[in-house]
């Protein structure tokens, strides 16, 4: 499935870099894609455990999920 | 080998998240062996603690994170340098104004030489300056007059003693005047240390504060101990000295705390037993000669201490000279009668 999440907090290439490589550790996860400027991250995940685990290190990388 | 910290100037360093690359890239490239200490954003600086040869790798990631690095600086070295540089830079800059102008040696600006010959020269210009009326050593001049006349005084006190108390008997002269004369040295030259010393009024360093207790005491008990020893034996002069020697030592050394109270302990009770078994060693051996070296040698070393203390804390202020000639005298006096009398009527060891 397409994922696609609203994020706050990005302000740079820094904070897209992180996220990229973050989410692409994530089992189930590939073909990430993040941009600061709209404040979007998108991605396919096999299923919805991956979404939730996305999730989970975008806010932990001290970003908000809306 | 040892981590060294280093400074790598950057560019594009923007928020937390540029930072949490870096240490993603420093630990790729260490293998978690360097360590990110500090981001400057404003300066766009990295302060990493890693090995030497790690930097050029580690230069390399970070440019790759898209944080290109212009130079790497090594603080530590640069950190020892400075200080070194600093170090260097007070030695040369060291203000002339704080120094006593006659402790450079005559003609030259530097204060400090290898040159041994300077440095007698400049004791010697001191020694110049103090009796010619030099007004730096006004002080120092006004305390040296009343030692002077204080001995004067305190031989005419024995002259009127000898002549009232003791009937003008010439066994007591013969026996004892040589020693008395000693006593009365030793009584003004003591309290002319100690009075120099106490009316500096400064907190002095701890080397010197050690220094001055351990001389006080040394000094003190040397005098006292020997004299006592060469005329009522070991252990009275044993006695006399450790008990004179070890609480002026330690008095004049508690400027710096524990430390120069202990310098000053034991230096008194070195002193004051050293001085007594010296005497009694010497009965047989010219003990007059002896002890007429060692008065001279004593009041040598008092007298470099108080060159000592000037050297260190210029000359004494005449706001802090607050000393009469009547407490002078009265302080030189009371030791000089005490020992007077144990060296007359007090107790003797077999061996005398």
């Amino acid at each position: 499935m397409d994922a696609k999440l609203k994020v706050k907090g990005m302000h740079c290439k820094s904070c897209e870099q992180i996220l990229k490589e973050d989410l692409a550790e994530i089992a189930g996860i590939s073909n990430v894609f993040a941009d600061s400027g709209i404040g979007l991250v998108s991605f396919k995940a096999e299923a919805q455990e991956a979404v939730k685990k996305a999730k989970e290190a975008i806010k932990k990388n001290g970003y908000s999920v809306e | 080998m040892a981590k060294e910290q280093y400074i790598f100037k950057t560019q594009n360093l923007v928020c937390n998240s540029c930072e949490g690359l870096i240490r993603r890239a420093i630990a790729k490239a260490s293998g978690g062996n360097a360590a990110l200490e500090g981001v400057d954003f404003t300066r766009q600086e990295l302060s990493i603690m890693c090995e030497p040869q790690q930097v050029s790798q580690l230069a390399r990631e970070i440019s790759q994170a898209g944080y290109p690095v212009r130079e790497t600086i090594n603080r530590t070295v640069q950190a020892a340098k400075i200080d070194a540089a600093k170090s260097q830079v007070q030695v040369q800059n060291k203000p002339e104004t704080t120094e006593p102008s006659l402790v450079k040696a005559p003609g030259k600006n530097s204060s400090n030489s290898d040159n041994e010959l300077e440095d007698i020269g400049r004791v010697l210009a001191v020694a110049g300056g103090l009796l010619n009326g030099n007004p730096e050593f006004a002080s120092e001049r006004e305390l040296m007059e009343m030692a002077l006349l204080s001995f004067g005084l305190i031989a005419l006190t024995t002259w009127m003693l000898f002549v009232i108390a003791f009937d003008s008997s010439p066994k007591l002269l013969e026996k004892f005047g040589f020693f008395i004369a000693l006593d009365a040295l030793a009584s003004v030259a003591s309290m002319s240390t100690i009075y120099h010393f106490k009316l500096f009024r400064r907190e002095w360093s701890c080397m010197s504060g050690m220094m001055i207790g351990m001389t006080i005491g040394m000094g003190t008990g040397f005098l006292f101990g020997a004299l006592v020893g060469a005329t009522n034996g070991m252990f009275m002069g044993s006695l006399v000295g450790m008990t004179i020697g070890m609480p002026v030592g330690a008095w004049a050394g508690r400027c710096c705390g524990i430390m120069g109270v202990m310098e000053g302990l034991m230096a008194g009770l070195m002193a004051g037993t050293m001085g007594a078994m010296l005497s009694v060693m010497m009965l047989d051996d010219h003990l007059h000669e002896f002890l007429a070296i060692l008065w001279a040698a004593s009041i040598g070393i008092l007298s470099a201490l108080s060159f000592m203390m000037y050297k260190e804390a210029g000359s004494l202020k005449k706001e802090h000279f607050d000393v009469s000639f009547f407490e002078f005298f009265m302080a030189s006096l009371i030791p000089f009668l005490v020992i007077f009398a144990i060296m007359v009527f007090g107790p003797r060891s077999g061996v005398l």
